[in-house]
């Protein structure tokens, strides 16, 4: 296909699109619409009847009463709101931090770390607790009896049943999200304004305000309002750290209402209910970043004149930054799995100490490796993930560019029903889907097997993907398109040939990010399993809840190992892919 | 709410039918092989139940050597409420649901009330009354709850024997709870709903940890974080048979949970359903059962939880009084949830 530059069937640089964007964008609305809006209005039946049973009769607003009017709400709201920013706020504080001295400074072994910043995303959030739990718990927790036994202290100086504690693992689960939100941005930041900066004379402080906090804004905009909805809707930490000390946020009480329910079924009115708050809370944070990235144009950076990130030295700092990044990898990576390889060794549930050394057997992961499910589990969570990653990278791409590009009609639309899954808990997009593909058995039978599984992890993560790719795309400037056009490129031709490969660190981290949370997702997987699409989370599920945490350990490390023989496989290729093209 | 001695004459029904010495369970053979010739051909009977797969395996392995044809397909669902809330959507949805259902009498009631349970004439078929617990359900496990101790931080002499020894001051902050009044409402059956929830709000005056299931409880107090807790015999036989240091007590009376099964009116092996719960309530069937997943059958002759519970004064409702109580439980859930005081 052919296009002139300014009158072209695609679109013009100013954002007026042109018939093959209106189209693109009309099927993408489409399928966005079938993915999202159909969970979202069963949700919303689900609110008035008084069951919660979406196709069953009546309706009542006592769901709404039962669950606003309560006398907790107000300080279950309190409580959410607070671990949400704490957890948000530590976690950017780390992410941009490791972004920094990753991406742009001469941090020795950072290749390395950029590796292994991706490693605690293996680690499903319900064994890093347990993993901290084990760590910081006040009465056997390792940390805390050395502390104690080392300081002489009368108590434990570490609580992690606590709202803080509860942060703390919260943290160190979002930051490699995070880092993968913000190191692109950090990379193609142009270093010339840097250095024009410089030049000028301006003081460090001066250039981090007026120079890098402009230009990383819409990337730090959009991770932080990411993290703070996935603080909000996130189960398996406050979970499994708060509601033992009975410290509830919503998602925990959404569990309460789906999983122990007195009814005897569970109480999806209410919890569809409490999912309308979610997506109030959404609509709040969404107007926000709308309005964060609306003037981001001025933050483009990556433009057709060619340049490499500028490497700040950080000459003394060096070996204490090395030093620092590596406390963080000990406390987000080997700690907990250290305790969970120590797990995985036990017959059962032990602190480490020299006496319960003696009782180390690899009988667990014998048990492991001998069973067969284990095989077909692998299977399905594998080819679940990639399937779903790709989809959704892909999706995001297109999503990206014609949200941020190519503006036609209906762009915002298409922006804010990429966004909406983010707002859908886990359990509430589980049983939307079921009812989906219940009524759409006879002609579509994806019930039962891996492929609704795929469906709804789509639905689920096109918000991080679109997220992720919107913040990289309105860094780069259109001016590589433009000369791509005059040169004679269609639209798609420009987008496979240029814009792709611009954005392709922001692509790949969405397929890795997809990868490993799709091989750890549980809530969902939970709601659509049946005997033919078991999943590793399933089947570390199994294990937990049927008394046998050192066999739902194994099943965790050999996640982790088999996710960071993944990774460093991916590293490998891109890294020899990159030097080919260089 | 109920009024006092309503509740009173159902507790005390349940309760001196759980103490009576149990039947034998008198299924005859033959009507179970007809059943199997019945079921074969039909497709795999799909079963929901909460046992973890490996040990549904065991159990399909030994009903599929049992009745050669017939084989049973389990579906997991730990959540207990989650598995009913499973059939009405599948029947709601025209999908392949479930041929029989195994959990509380709350869920089952649930699908009984939207009438997608078969309804059975167990006497006909030889099942005593102590396991045809009502025309929709049969007894298929008992679980029991026990108070557990750590051997290694609580001597013999401390451990919590019976019900008040949880409020010794000594334990404050070191019990573990299950976060479901399950215990709590079948005690109510024999203490009534009065001295129960007193008894629930002396226990939250303790501060103790509560769980989301009594299979990590009992690692808890095997790992020695809570020294002390009320749990299930079966959820803490597992660390116990991997060495935990864990003990238990009978406290007196017992609470149980009895899991009910019924037959699904949209299953499409209604008769593999049926063949397999009754064949559960079989001494057999019920020792592959106990076998398999540590949770025995308190109603059928020669199982382990049998002589465990032999001359213990049990309680627990009876399945059709579970509705009516239901207010109760929520009021019980609550103030577990709720009560006591947060570790900071």
């Amino acid at each position: 296909m052919s296009a002139a530059p300014q009158s072209g069937a695609w679109s013009s640089p100013s954002g007026s699109s042109g018939w093959g964007a209106r189209l693109s964008a009309a099927a993408v609305a489409l399928l966005l619409v079938y993915l999202v809006i159909v969970p979202l209005v069963l949700l919303g039946i689900s609110s008035i009847r008084p069951t919660g049973f979406p196709l069953e009769p009546g309706f009542t607003l006592s769901n709404f009463s039962k669950v606003f009017l309560a006398g907790d709400f107000g300080r279950l709201l309190q409580t959410t709101v607070l671990f949400a920013l704490g957890s948000t706020a530590l976690a950017m504080a780390l992410g941009v931090a490791l972004a920094w001295l990753v991406e742009r400074t001469d941090l020795p072994g950072r290749n390395v770390f950029r590796v292994l910043v991706i490693l605690p995303m293996a680690t499903p959030p319900v064994l890093l607790a347990i993993g901290w739990a084990m760590l910081l718990s006040p009465r056997t927790g390792l940390f805390n009896l050395l502390l104690k036994d080392g300081l002489g202290l009368s108590a434990a100086p570490f609580n992690v049943y606590s709202v803080p504690g509860m942060i703390f693992v919260e943290a160190l689960a979002l930051v490699p999200t995070a880092f993968l939100f913000l190191a692109p941005a950090f990379r193609n930041m142009d270093p010339s304004l840097e250095e024009a900066a410089i030049a000028s004379g301006a003081s460090t402080w001066r250039l981090i305000r007026k120079v890098l906090l402009p230009l990383l804004w819409p990337a730090l905009a959009a991770c932080a309002v990411f993290l703070l909805i996935v603080c909000f809707v996130v189960f398996d930490i406050p979970g499994t750290l708060g509601m033992p000390a009975r410290i509830y946020v919503l998602s925990t009480r959404i569990f309460y209402l789906t999983a122990d329910s007195p009814t005897g079924v569970p109480l999806y009115g209410q919890v569809s209910a409490l999912g309308s708050f979610f997506l109030l809370i959404l609509a709040v944070l969404g107007v926000a970043y709308f309005r964060f990235t609306r003037e981001s144009q001025r933050y483009r950076t990556i433009s057709g004149k060619g340049f490499r990130p500028r490497q700040a030295s950080l000459g003394v700092w060096r070996w204490p930054a090395f030093g620092a990044v590596s406390v963080y990898f000990l406390l987000a990576v080997v700690a907990p799995l250290g305790i969970l390889i120590w797990a995985s060794l036990m017959p059962y549930q032990t602190r480490p100490n020299l006496a319960s050394l003696s009782l180390a057997t690899l009988d667990n992961h014998m048990d492991f490796l001998r069973n067969a499910r284990l095989i077909t589990a692998t299977l399905n969570s594998l080819t679940i993930a990639i399937v779903s990653a790709t989809l959704v990278a892909a999706l995001s791409l297109i999503v990206s560019w014609l949200v941020v590009r190519q503006r036609p009609a209906g762009a915002t639309l298409i922006d804010n029903l990429a966004f909406a899954p983010i707002a859908i808990p886990g359990v509430m997009l589980g049983v939307a889907v079921i009812y989906v593909y219940l009524s759409l058995d006879q002609v579509f039978p994806v019930y039962g097997t891996i492929w609704i599984l795929v469906i709804a992890y789509v639905t689920h993560y096109i918000s991080f993907g679109s997220r992720l790719a919107n913040g990289v795309m309105v860094q780069i400037h259109p001016e590589l398109e433009e000369a791509a056009r005059a040169s004679g490129a269609g639209g798609f031709r420009v987008l496979a040939r240029i814009t792709a490969p611009l954005v392709w660190p922001a692509v790949a981290a969405i397929w890795i990010w997809v990868v490993a949370h799709a091989m750890r997702e549980l809530s969902t997987a939970l709601m659509l399993a049946s005997r033919n699409n078991t999943v590793l989370p399933t089947l570390l599920w199994d294990y937990w809840t049927g008394g046998e945490p050192t066999r739902a350990a194994t099943v965790g490390v050999w996640l982790v190992l088999a996710l960071a023989l993944f990774l460093a496989l991916w590293h490998a290729l891109s890294t020899r892919s990159a030097s080919r093209t260089s | 709410m109920r009024p006092r001695s309503l509740i009173r004459a159902t507790l005390a029904g349940a309760a001196a039918a759980l103490t009576a010495s149990v039947a034998y369970s008198q299924i005859p053979a033959a009507s179970l092989d007809q059943l199997a010739g019945q079921a074969r051909g039909k497709g795999p009977v799909i079963w929901y139940e909460s046992s973890p797969t490996d040990q549904a395996d065991k159990i399909a392995a030994a009903f599929a050597k049992r009745f050669p044809g017939v084989t049973l397909q389990h579906t997991r669902d730990a959540g207990g409420a989650g598995i009913g809330a499973r059939v009405i959507q599948e029947v709601q949805g025209n999908a392949r649901t479930a041929d029989l259902l195994t959990g509380s009498a709350s869920v089952i009631w649930q699908l009984v009330n939207r009438d997608m349970v078969v309804k059975q004439d167990w006497k006909a078929m030889g099942v005593p009354a102590t396991v045809g617990t009502s025309p929709f359900t049969i007894a298929s496990t008992t679980a029991v709850y026990v108070l557990l101790s750590n051997k290694q931080q609580v001597s013999d002499a401390e451990a919590p024997k019976n019900w008040d020894d949880l409020l010794n001051p000594k334990w404050s902050g070191k019990v573990g709870l299950w976060i479901r009044a399950e215990p709590q409402l079948s005690l109510a059956a024999t203490w009534g709903e009065q001295k129960t929830a007193a008894f629930i709000e002396s226990v939250n005056r303790q501060k103790p940890f509560v769980f989301k299931s009594t299979f990590p409880l009992a690692q808890q107090v095997g790992a020695g974080e809570v020294p002390v807790g009320l749990g299930l015999y079966h959820a803490a036989m597992v660390p116990i048979q991997r060495g935990a240091p864990i003990r238990f007590h009978f406290p007196d009376p017992v609470p149980t949970t009895t899991l009910h099964s019924a037959v699904i009116a949209a299953g499409k092996n209604r008769e593999g359903g049926l063949l397999l719960a009754l064949w559960l309530a079989t001494p057999e069937g019920a020792k592959v059962y106990e076998a398999a997943t540590g949770r025995g059958h308190a109603g059928v002759d020669g199982t382990e939880v049998q002589t465990l519970l032999a001359g213990r004064k049990l309680t627990e409702f009876s399945p059709d009084k579970v509705p009516d109580n239901l207010d109760m439980f929520e009021r019980f859930n609550k103030s577990i949830a709720a009560g006591g005081q947060a570790v900071k």
